[in-house]
């Protein structure tokens, strides 16, 4: 009987494994940019190519997030138009690990610069000496900013991304501009904002500073707010759908607001309060914000649903890490004039998307 | 006949299963240096006495005593620190170490260096040649298991135990798997062992052995003791009608069939595989019990497995009732009217976790499923009831329902479930691949019966048996080959045991001549 | 042997071990928040459980059949993709295919089918032909899957847009409901009663748990092994594509990132519920049960407030006690 029971557990530790190993598997070949067609054909140009052409490594946590899909594609453009850097890039797949990996894969290549779309919170300092003593050019995308102590490590390091924290603030504000127009949104008159918090991963940077600064906002408006609960989700609309469903069940009389860290989780909590009679009319209305501007989430600000979300311009972001190595490469500063691009603040060695807030107002500001 | 002399006693031993009463006040007494058999039918408790006394089970009544102490053996490190060792039926070596490796598996001796545990390869060869030599076994301590054959396997969980300082061994059915002459070495290593002081205690269904080598022999029967008597005041006959509790004159049934006409006739069939049988021709008539004899590696099974349909042939031709057939999967091999009851009942027969019905209905649903659906999309459970329901009573089955898992049944009740199946296709041609063994005595009598009603009715009926008796006793001819050749054919009224022998060891080279009948 | 077997209440509970957890677990739950005892509640974990059902349908074929299959998740993905590509009203102005028309329900429910049959078929004919162990075939098409998957959602126009703005079909199909009971909850009630019924009451059924059981003896028998795994994977890909479509209309979207270790939770819900990892064994009430049961869980801790940190302990605890207890059932017949 032990072995029966044992081979149960030995196979399924193994399916674990084995799936924990797929999951990461990706990394040992750095894909050739799986973009659309013209990217891909682009960039076997640039293969052949083999002057003494720098190369840039670069690590996106997750090719399945839309946002990274879209920088990705805007940089690996960028480079095959230009043609002065060669851009090869991998997927960490959201793990450490695998970024690791991928990171000793780029410098066994002799990358000149490396761009780091970090998932780890810490161990900055490292990867900085790290780069320091391979003498590569290192650059944090998307992510948030080292402390000025390890700026001092290395000169070379750059930083370039949007502010968490802005983007909090902004939907934060969206919700407090509509709770002061509309008294009626107390639905239970406790003189209260009693809100569902929908985080995306555990111990993710972005999730956490978005959380708190809306909040924030709202509290430097003068609202008085409470959480009723928040649940982790994986910035995945299904499961924000099953989370909320659960929670409108259980205290839906106290629902006011629910606040996502990205507008898939937003759309999935407006299907479970769909699913719960709110959206119904005016008087049932519940303002959702989300975070990322995406085409989805748009049409939601249109019809209705939706309160606001605020973006994050991909675009914007894979433009900028081009042109911040391009001018490095010419030698040139890194100056607000170089740079030419619209909607960033340069400041040192940061150069900061500034997040965009979209309402149904102004839809047509997210298209880019 | 001292009682210091008894090394291992079990007072009054009484175990019981939700259920089911599987020991029944049973009392055994072990003398120091001798052979003590154990008998009865499968299911009679043989096993579980055996599995109180190694410790596996721990026994709801009575008392052990090992050298007259009352022990408490709780698990099988407790059975063994008290000198009492088990070697398994079915033996799993780590086929990839040596044969030192496995005898020492668990305690490896070792030297302690910078902290780590080192293998001792030296104290390990020499530990385990001095064993060898004590026991008198030629083998290299270092030979690969992967390479041994069954019996050396047996010999290292032997001469495992006797390093264990075992005092009392337990062989369970141990030369089920083995040849003849590698039954004598195990007899041999028993007397060196028994010479030592070592008592055996010998499980076996094979009464001519047990009257071959046991001083003492205890028979039990449903969970009870029948008796216990010395070897020398016992035969075959006693001990039979002892196990079954009723009179048995005869073991085998008497034959009335008379063959027929022509049915299978194989001609020049040859393997696909090289070191398989090669040029095999043969014919079956209507109502004919053909034996098929010779030694292990004779590649009898891999002949029936391949006119099945199990294995790929070469060249060769196999025709039924005049006409040439085209046989390449199982499938085939049904719709032609051949079964075969598998030499492997574990491996390839049973399917343990189903019940009763769908181990019996699996074949015959498979081939004719029109039989089962009438066409329409559902099968028809009553059908498959009642052919059930019949072969549970016509093969007097032993299983609580039909709905029962066929793993909790005896060796015997599984082999006629198997059988079932296969009559159950209504068969013209009926292969037995060793269909008696691991079988009590009252299980074979009525697959013999079976074997005789179906010739009666006029089907053929092949067995590969490798017991002499059974050929002998069942077939009206038997062939018999060696090496992948067929060696010769013998009258199965007149052949004698130094004859099948003979034909089996022909090996190919001195073939040439042509010993056939 | 003979005698009648008594009425024991132990053996009962651990026969049943599966079916009195999820009610101990509804039970602890329903006393800690009273409320959770409403038709609302139910009906949710039901429409939750709805996908994950049909899912762990598919992949009981496979377990029962003694095989492995890792793929699964992404099969959903792919046809969640797929079946949402061709859901989208022609007035969406980011749509996937710009050209086409809008299709009735149909069209993509059966599209997100066929994409997992002919994934299911590949992975048989991986196992079958080429012999590949299903365990490392089934992980190759995992690989596969979501290649395909995010190439499909990074086509141009799309650029890894998420999928949205549903035709009304398609829409109502994930949320709709009849006499209050929803479509999705219907569609895994008939993949339950089919897949029962094709189980236990069909050659074809048998079959499966014979080759489970033992695929020499099967063989030896008359059964192909070939047909068999065919069937089997064929069949499974046939409800994780359905699944697929189910996924995306309930969610009203559907990503690149969707069903990702869902073959997982299939897994281990087979596994809770009582069905063999080494094959033969399994029924489709305990399948059903175990599916249940991990939606009771995380619908059951969020109802009740547990933080979230805390929600993946109480998982982890609660699948290791159900299959604890369920192993008793052969434990003690050894």
């Amino acid at each position: 009987m032990m072995k029966r029971v044992m081979a149960v557990l030995v196979a399924f530790s193994m399916m674990l494994g084995v799936t924990a190993c797929g999951s990461s598997g990706g990394n040992s070949a750095v894909p050739a940019s799986s973009g659309s067609g013209d990217t891909g054909s682009a960039a076997s140009q640039q293969a052949e190519n083999t002057g003494k052409q720098p190369v840039a490594g670069v690590a996106w946590y997750n090719f399945g997030d839309t946002f990274i899909a879209n920088a990705r594609t805007t940089l690996n453009e960028a480079a095959a138009q230009d043609g002065k850097i060669k851009v090869i890039d991998a997927d960490s797949q959201n793990d450490i690990a695998t970024q690791t990996n991928n990171v000793n894969n780029f410098y066994t290549q002799n990358v000149k610069y490396l761009v780091l779309n970090n998932i780890n919170t810490n161990a900055k300092a490292d990867i900085i000496k790290q780069a320091k003593a391979k003498n590569t050019t290192l650059i944090f995308a998307n992510t948030d900013s080292p402390s000025d102590e390890e700026f001092q490590l290395y000169d070379k390091v750059y930083h370039v991304s949007s502010l968490a924290d802005q983007s909090g603030k902004i939907i934060g504000e969206q919700l407090a501009k509509y709770w002061k127009e509309h008294p009626e949104a107390d639905r239970n008159k406790n003189g209260k904002l009693d809100y569902i918090m929908l985080l995306g991963l555990q111990q993710h940077y972005d999730t956490q500073v978005r959380a708190k600064y809306s909040v924030q906002a709202l509290q430097d408006a003068g609202i008085q707010t409470n959480l009723i609960q928040e649940a982790i989700c994986n910035y995945q609309r299904g499961e924000a759908q099953n989370q909320v469903a659960s929670i409108l069940q259980a205290r839906k009389k106290d629902v006011e607001a629910v606040i996502a860290c990205n507008d898939d989780m937003a759309l999935g909590a407006i299907e479970a309060l769909k699913a719960s009679n709110f959206f119904k009319d005016k008087n049932s209305f519940i303002p959702v914000v989300g975070v990322d501007a995406t085409k989805v989430g748009v049409e939601a600000l249109k019809n209705g649903t939706l309160l606001g979300t605020a973006l994050n311009n991909p675009v914007t972001l894979g433009k900028s890490i081009y042109k911040l190595m391009s001018l490095l490469e010419e030698g040139k500063e890194v100056t607000q004039e170089n740079m030419g691009i619209d909607g960033i603040t340069v400041k040192d060695h940061h150069i900061y998307i500034n997040y965009v807030g979209i309402t149904a107002e102004n839809t047509e500001d997210a298209s880019y | 006949m001292e009682s210091s002399d008894i090394v291992l006693e079990m007072r009054e031993i009484s175990k019981s299963f939700p259920g089911v009463k599987a020991l029944d006040r049973v009392s055994l007494k072990v003398r120091k240096g001798t052979v003590h058999a154990l008998m009865g039918e499968n299911g009679a408790g043989k096993s579980t006495l055996m599995k109180c006394a190694f410790g596996l089970y721990h026994p709801d009544e009575g008392e052990i005593l090992v050298e007259g102490k009352p022990v408490q053996l709780k698990s099988i490190s407790d059975a063994m620190a008290n000198g009492i060792a088990m070697i398994h039926q079915e033996l799993h070596p780590i086929r990839t170490q040596n044969v030192m490796e496995n005898l020492w598996v668990g305690r490896t001796p070792y030297q302690k260096r910078l902290a780590v545990k080192w293998v001792d390869q030296k104290k390990m060869y020499s530990d385990t040649k001095a064993l060898f030599d004590r026991l008198g076994i030629r083998l290299d301590p270092r030979q690969s298991v992967g390479e041994l054959a069954a019996a050396h396997c047996q010999l290292i969980e032997i001469v495992r135990a006797v390093s264990y300082d075992a005092k009392v061994i337990i062989m369970d059915e141990p030369t089920s798997s083995l040849s003849d002459s590698e039954v004598e070495l195990l007899f041999k290593i028993i007397k060196t062992l028994t010479d030592q002081g070592v008592a055996i205690i010998y499980i076996s269904h094979k009464i001519e052995e047990i009257l071959q080598i046991s001083d003492e022999v205890t028979i039990m029967r449903d969970g009870e003791l029948v008796g216990n008597w010395p070897s020398s005041e016992l035969t075959q006959d006693l001990i039979v009608s002892r196990m079954v509790g009723r009179q048995m004159t005869d073991r085998f049934p008497a034959r009335e069939h008379k063959p027929g006409e022509e049915y299978l006739v194989v001609e020049h069939l040859t393997s696909a595989s090289a070191h398989s049988f090669k040029d095999i021709s043969f014919t079956l008539r209507k109502g004919e019990i053909l034996g098929l004899g010779g030694l292990v590696g004779a590649q009898r099974t891999e002949l029936m497995e391949s006119i099945f349909g199990l294995r790929p042939v070469a060249s060769g031709k196999v025709s039924i009732n005049g006409e040439e057939v085209k046989i390449r999967r199982p499938q085939d091999a049904i719709k032609k009217g051949v079964a075969l009851l598998t030499e492997e009942r574990r491996a390839t027969g049973i399917i343990p976790m189903l019940s009763v019905e769908e181990n019996l209905v699996l074949a015959n649903q498979t081939s004719h499923r029109r039989m089962y659906t009438g066409g329409q999309l559902f099968l028809n459970e009553k059908k498959r009831r009642d052919d059930t329901g019949r072969f549970i009573e016509s093969l007097s089955i032993k299983t609580p329902t039909m709905k029962t898992q066929i793993q909790y049944l005896s060796g015997g009740n599984q082999q006629k479930v198997l059988l079932g199946r296969w009559m159950l296709t209504d068969p013209d041609i009926l292969i037995l691949d060793e269909p008696t063994r691991g079988i009590d005595v009252g299980a074979k009598y009525e697959i013999y019966t079976l074997m005789t009603k179906m010739a009666a009715e006029g089907k053929c009926v092949i067995m590969i048996s490798s017991e002499m008796p059974e050929l002998m006793g069942m077939s009206d001819r038997i062939m018999v080959m060696c090496e992948g050749r067929l060696s010769g054919l013998l009258d199965g009224k007149t052949a004698t045991d130094e004859q099948i022998m003979l034909l089996a060891s022909t090996y190919h080279s001195n073939l040439e001549g042509g010993a056939a009948v | 042997m003979n005698e009648k077997t008594k009425f024991h209440p132990k053996e009962l509970i651990i026969n049943n071990a599966i079916y009195f957890i999820l009610l101990a677990l509804i039970i602890i739950i329903g006393v800690i928040s009273p409320n959770f005892f409403s038709l609302d509640v139910f009906r949710d974990i039901f429409m939750q459980s709805s996908v994950r059902i049909v899912m762990a349908l598919g992949c009981m074929f496979i377990i029962i059949s003694g095989s492995a299959d890792l793929s699964g998740g992404r099969m959903l993905g792919l046809a969640a993709l797929v079946a949402g590509s061709l859901a989208q009203q022609a007035s969406y102005t980011a749509k996937f295919w710009p050209q086409l028309p809008e299709m009735p329900v149909v069209v993509p429910v059966l599209a997100s089918m066929l994409v997992g049959v002919a994934f299911g078929a590949f992975n048989g004919w991986a196992v079958s032909k080429l012999r590949v162990p299903a365990f490392l075939a089934t992980l190759g098409s995992q690989m596969i899957l979501f290649g395909v998957s995010s190439l499909y959602f990074n086509k141009a126009p799309n650029n890894s847009q998420p999928l949205g703005s549903f035709t009304e079909g398609f829409s109502s199909f994930g949320s709709g409901s009849v006499l209050e009971v929803p479509y999705l909850i219907i569609v895994a009630a008939v993949c339950l009663v089919a897949v029962w019924l094709l189980l236990t009451k069909t050659c074809m059924g048998k079959d499966i748990f014979a080759v489970g059981g033992n695929p020499e003896a099967a063989r030896v028998s008359g059964i192909s092994l070939f047909k068999m795994q065919m069937i089997t994977f064929t069949l499974a890909g046939l409800l994780y594509g359905l699944s697929g479509s189910m996924e995306a209309a309930r969610t009203g979207s559907a990503t690149s990132a969707y069903g990702n270790a869902y073959e997982l939770d299939a897994i281990a819900s087979c596994i809770v519920g009582g069905c063999s990892i080494t094959g033969g064994v399994g029924t489709v009430g305990g399948v059903f049960a175990g599916v249940i049961i991990f939606n009771v869980i995380s619908y059951g801790l969020t109802f009740i407030g547990i933080s979230p940190y805390w929600q993946n302990v109480v998982k982890g605890l609660i699948i290791i006690g159900a299959v604890a207890l369920d192993v008793r059932k052969y434990a003690r017949k050894d």
